[in-house]
């Protein structure tokens, strides 16, 4: 299903050029395939094997060493203790916004937008500064410390969508292994369309799906279209998502501009008090 | 599974991802704790010496606000340096300048900053060894160029925290920059009450005008402190409850904040003249405001980053 056509699509819509995900959550089965392609190809080293709560997730969230994180939200049935349960699985993965809080952030020029139109941080430029880290909405990128079995290199990781595969014409490895195609790879502007129709569909079948990352559900607050994006069936925060995500660097000039208003203020004072006579 | 592990489970599931954070907190700790604090005494000493060098008769507060500048400015590159993952890499800070990224504004204000600094203090330097006035025009001069990036580098750390994610400091974006100007200035007008009180040639009228000028930052500080409080609302909770809240009210609001402002209002600001012990308690205690102000601002920003009911609520659609 994922024929890939190693070009850049020409699209009449800049934003929507180049290459994403559709991660289709209606179908995930939560098998990790992705998971561990992801890992395998990669060469990421394992977690700490520690399951969370009553769930079937061992990696609990997206870090330095895992790209591709299998959320198990569990939603208990009506009924009370022993009604049938409910699952939602969604293969997480970082969003490759069009506006990204990390590449903004970023001081080193590190993290940059690749000729996929993908978010990717250089290795060999990036000095573990940690500033991308909490400038993520999503909380995808992670720097590597030390934690469990990984040694620490200092940076900040995340996942390149494989840029090294796609270079070669091939998609990425998590894409590949889906077994349900969850997991789409593709040009964003024809995902969408393939992503509309099945949302349709599911509509139709009486399901609440609708697209996450789309500006007209919630919005995105600056951050623009999200180039991974997802199907989802409940509300956002089920799978750990914000509802409204807000682009950090909207803070940024209002918040000089209100300091520079403070120091002229205070400075004016200072002024008056040290040059009386 | 017993039925109450079952309803702690599904009230869990329903507000939040098994108490996952949503977001990740940075790794920022002491180093840049103690930066962060460095970094406000360097600005508001090149803030405060460029603008008593122009209105101020006495010109040891100036003086000491140059060489206030030029220590608190020394350690700052290494803070920092020693807090990458790659400290071997910190010059890769200077390979692109990014506008809308405040640590990248900030790395060349301080870059800057420290060249000014270096040379304006070693210019008071020289005058004072002379004992006569080393070109004051260019001193001037070169103070009032600076100003912009003395500025920056007391208030762009607030901005910093301010252009991120977490809760505690995104909501706030508009007065957290402001907050650490104020506590800038209150903190090097502090330092330098301690440091003229330190000389024995302290002219009685200069402690007074700075004590005065400092009655006016700390009044603003306490109101930013409060308005931020209040903008919060219940996204406040990780720095005014708990063990921070337990150190954020007394020490920051009452000892750093209010205690000193009080001393200062029924003191110097009335036209009194002060013992030097209580002008010095007086400033020790805005300073170490003004230190743990910062040091809760980073700790407890990072405890905001690992509720998910914050962050929730914080990116609820409006």
């Amino acid at each position: 299903m994922n024929t890939y056509v190693p070009s850049l699509p020409a699209h009449d819509d800049p934003n929507l050029a180049g290459k994403g995900f559709f991660t289709d959550t209606s179908v995930c089965i939560g098998c990790k395939a992705c998971e561990v392609a992801c890992k395998q190809w990669n060469q990421l080293p394992m977690d700490d094997l520690d399951w969370d709560a009553t769930s079937y997730d061992n990696t609990h969230t997206l870090s330095a060493n895992t790209w591709r994180h299998v959320t198990f939200a569990e939603i208990p049935g009506a009924g009370g203790p022993g009604a049938q349960t409910n699952w939602l699985m969604m293969s997480d993965v970082c969003k490759h916004c069009e506006h990204a809080g990390c590449l903004e952030a970023c001081p080193t020029g590190a993290i940059m937008r690749s000729e996929f139109n993908t978010v990717v941080i250089q290795q060999d430029v990036c000095n573990g500064c940690g500033y991308c880290v909490p400038s993520c909405p999503f909380g995808v990128v992670d720097l590597n410390l030390g934690d469990g079995f990984a040694a620490s290199d200092g940076k900040a990781h995340k996942c390149t969508l494989c840029y090294d595969r796609l270079t070669e014409g091939l998609e990425p490895a998590c894409a590949k292994s889906c077994p349900t195609d969850s997991i789409q790879f593709g040009d964003v502007a024809e995902l969408r369309e393939r992503a509309q129709r099945r949302v349709d569909s599911l509509r139709a079948q009486g399901l609440n799906a609708y697209i996450y990352g789309d500006e007209q559900v919630g919005g995105t607050n600056g951050i623009g279209d999200l180039h991974a994006f997802f199907l989802l069936l409940d509300e956002p925060q089920k799978y750990n998502l914000p509802e409204a995500p807000v682009l950090p660097q909207n803070h940024t000039l209002p918040g000089i501009l209100t300091m520079a208003a403070t120091a002229l203020a205070l400075g004016l004072a200072t002024a008056l008090s040290l040059g009386r006579k | 599974m017993s039925t109450a592990d079952a309803v702690t489970t599904s009230d869990l599931v329903r507000r939040t991802y098994y108490g996952q954070p949503v977001i990740k907190k940075p790794h920022w700790k002491w180093l840049v704790i103690n930066y962060f604090f460095v970094a406000g005494l360097a600005g508001g000493g090149a803030l405060i010496s460029t603008i008593a060098d122009f209105v101020c008769a006495d010109r040891s507060l100036s003086r000491l606000g140059r060489y206030l500048s030029i220590a608190a400015i020394t350690p700052a590159p290494i803070l920092l340096t020693f807090d990458l993952g790659r400290p071997n890499r910190s010059l890769h800070m200077f390979r692109i300048l990014k506008l809308k990224s405040p640590m990248s504004l900030g790395s060349w204000a301080l870059l800057l900053l420290g060249g000014f600094s270096t040379l304006l203090a070693g210019l008071e330097g020289l005058s004072h060894l002379l004992g006569r006035e080393v070109l004051p025009g260019p001193r001037r001069v070169i103070g009032l160029v600076s100003l912009p990036f003395a500025v920056f580098v007391s208030g762009y750390t607030g901005v910093l925290l301010a252009a991120t994610n977490v809760p505690l400091w995104a909501r706030n974006y508009l007065l957290l920059g402001p907050t650490f100007v104020a506590s800038s200035f209150s903190s090097t007008l502090s330092v330098l009450t301690l440091l003229l009180g330190l000389g024995s040639g302290e002219r009685p009228d200069t402690a007074q005008r700075v004590a005065q000028a400092e009655a006016v930052v700390l009044g603003a500080e306490l109101g930013l402190l409060i308005g931020g409080v209040v903008r919060l609302g219940r996204l406040s909770r990780p720095l005014t409850t708990g063990w921070y809240g337990f150190l954020f009210w007394p020490i920051v609001v009452v000892a750093g904040t209010i205690v000193p402002l009080i001393s200062l209002l029924t003191g110097p600001v009335q036209g009194k003249t002060t013992s030097r012990s209580r002008r010095t308690a007086t400033a020790l205690l805005a300073i170490t405001g003004s230190y743990t102000l910062r040091m809760l601002m980073i700790l407890a920003g990072r405890k905001s980053a690992d509720r998910p009911e914050d962050y929730f609520e914080y990116t609820r659609r409006r």
